[in-house]
């Protein structure tokens, strides 16, 4: 029952999201103030999601986990690093790698 | 071949089969029985007579052991001064008390007694605690006692306690003998955060979650029934090379371009490098849970990540086994191997290089993607534990039918502490909806203003 509702209001949450981002595609991502303008009265339909979310969290934490690879004391030496310039890319519209993997947690 | 005249005893070997492969002067001094023996030991090997290869076991790869088994296996832990065996754990003290002379004491702290302190960098091949050694299945897991005070049969079922008193002489029996099914630990962390004090953490959490919590688990919350139990971990020191091979990305420009008459998007340029990193990783006690139950994380049917989330634990202040230090509380057995944890291990050692990579990756500001990664460990030093938790435990039935067992938990070292609180579903979708309209004429509010 609970998964149920759950997952229904993340289907909310989705379609919501989805919304906005069509939105943002259009103007969000545009330096112009026109286009925060027009997301932001959208960003309030969130509102019973996120309320729904944040305190489900709250009370059954199944989120929470020790943080190994934070809590864990280690040290390191010898370290050798190696970095070689391959290629310049211009005109990327994204300001991070989408495939980044440096902070990954396998364990 | 019997010769005419003479008749072959019963049951030993035929003479062809014996004389012939048997080479003289190896059982110069053996019986007959010996003999027979052999032979059945070789057909039971499906060896033919005399075919059996010679073993010898001069040497060994195998891991080196850490003893840190006590002596006695009398069952009997007494006070070091009047030999008493009826002995108390204060948690206040942290100390073991005597009741019948009131003589107070800490067993050695572990570290400096079997030397798991010795630089990590300098371990070589695997060491294994004599307590962590592999679980026999065979090995029964309800321990019979002679008491070496009065002679009395005495049953421990180690799943559940390592201690009972004789029904006879009331002497105190602990399972003191590092037997093979999990039960006796290397090393013991001994609780230092009062009950009370549990209780009020606990009673301080489920207070902040009250207005959603479901009104039977309100109802019938009791936090004075938290109990005290040791569960079983294993805890490695890894001497590890870690190596990271991949790509990172760094951005050299910013810039907006213009779209369309009336909007612009920002556009990035960036150089891409091969990147590599290689280091020594020296992991200081990484601590796993040990019992198969508690490592089964999956939140739709357990709560386990509940108690996974309380670490991590002072483990250094660990001491040497004394089942004394378990009383008053429960414990569970360990039922996982070094064997089956080296895997998930090596997996958070190599965590752990991934993120201590990064403090050398500040150059690539968009990220950094590793293709290979690789993990080679020189040494291991593994030792099994009993740490402390406090753990307060409600099950809940649904009205689907479905249970949950939710545990709330309290680290009965640091105090950290985490639980799950069931939910009044109904009241927590009334209130969705009720916020979800608000957020609806919030809509409708600032749509007239910005959107004009």
């Amino acid at each position: 029952m609970v998964i149920a509702t759950l997952s229904t209001a993340l289907d909310f949450l989705a379609t919501s999201h989805t919304h906005t981002h069509v939105h943002s595609h259009t103007s969000s991502s545009s330096s112009s103030l026109s286009g925060l303008r027009e997301v932001i009265p959208l960003l309030f339909l969130l509102t019973g999601p996120a309320f729904y979310m944040y305190q489900y969290r709250r009370y059954r934490n199944q989120d929470k986990r020790h943080h190994h690879e934070r809590e864990t004391v280690s040290d390191i030496a010898n370290v050798q690093a190696a970095d070689q310039y391959s290629r310049s890319i211009s005109g990327s519209r994204h300001s991070s790698m989408s495939s980044s993997n440096e902070y990954e947690v396998r364990g | 071949m019997p010769t005419q005249g003479y008749t072959q005893p019963s049951g030993v070997i035929p003479r062809d089969q014996a004389v012939e492969v048997t080479p003289p002067g190896q059982f110069g001094t053996a019986t007959w029985g010996d003999v027979n023996r052999a032979r059945e030991a070789e057909r039971n090997a499906g060896y033919g007579p005399g075919e059996a290869p010679v073993v010898t076991y001069d040497q060994h790869d195998g891991a080196q052991v850490i003893q840190t088994g006590s002596d006695r296996a009398d069952g009997l832990n007494k006070c070091p001064r009047c030999g008493a065996t009826d002995i108390a754990f204060d948690v206040k003290s942290g100390q073991l008390v005597c009741r019948y002379c009131r003589f107070a004491w800490t067993e050695k702290n572990a570290a400096e007694e079997f030397d798991l302190n010795s630089p990590i960098s300098g371990l070589q091949g695997r060491q294994i605690g004599s307590g962590s050694g592999n679980i026999i299945p065979s090995v029964n897991e309800v321990v019979s006692f002679r008491c070496s005070a009065c002679g009395a049969e005495v049953s421990i079922d180690t799943n559940h306690a390592v201690q009972a008193r004789c029904h006879w002489c009331r002497n105190k029996l602990s399972v003191n003998e590092q037997i093979q099914n999990g039960a006796v630990p290397d090393v013991v962390l001994p609780f230092s955060l009062p009950k009370a004090e549990a209780v009020a953490r606990i009673s301080e959490f489920v207070a902040a979650r009250k207005f959603f919590a479901h009104p039977r688990f309100t109802a019938e919350f009791s936090p004075e029934n938290v109990m005290g139990v040791y569960l079983p971990y294993l805890i490695v020191d890894f001497n590890s090379s870690v190596e990271f091979v991949g790509v990172g990305e760094h951005t050299t420009r910013s810039y907006d371009v213009r779209v369309s008459d009336d909007r612009t998007e920002t556009r990035y340029d960036y150089d891409e490098y091969q990147v590599a990193r290689k280091f020594d990783l020296y992991i200081d006690d990484l601590t796993l849970e040990s019992a198969a139950d508690k490592r089964d994380f999956h939140t739709d049917r357990n709560t386990n990540n509940i108690i996974n989330s309380i670490m991590p634990f002072d483990t250094k202040n660990a001491v040497r086994y004394d089942p004394n230090y378990l009383s008053g509380f429960t414990s569970q057995r360990r039922d996982l191997d070094v064997d089956a944890m080296e895997g998930p291990a090596r997996l958070q050692a190599q965590d752990v290089g991934r993120y201590r990579a990064t403090e050398t990756l500040q150059f690539y500001d968009r990220g950094v993607r590793w293709d290979r990664q690789n993990i080679e460990v020189r040494g291991e030093r593994w030792v099994s534990a009993y740490l402390p938790v406090w753990l307060y435990s409600y099950y809940e039935r649904k009205s689907s039918g479905r249970e949950l067992l939710h545990y709330i938990a309290v680290n009965g070292r640091t105090g950290e502490t985490m639980g799950s609180v069931p939910i009044n579903t109904t009241r927590l979708w009334i209130a969705t909806g009720v916020a979800e309209l608000c957020g609806m004429a919030a809509t409708f509010a600032s749509a007239l203003v910005f959107w004009r």
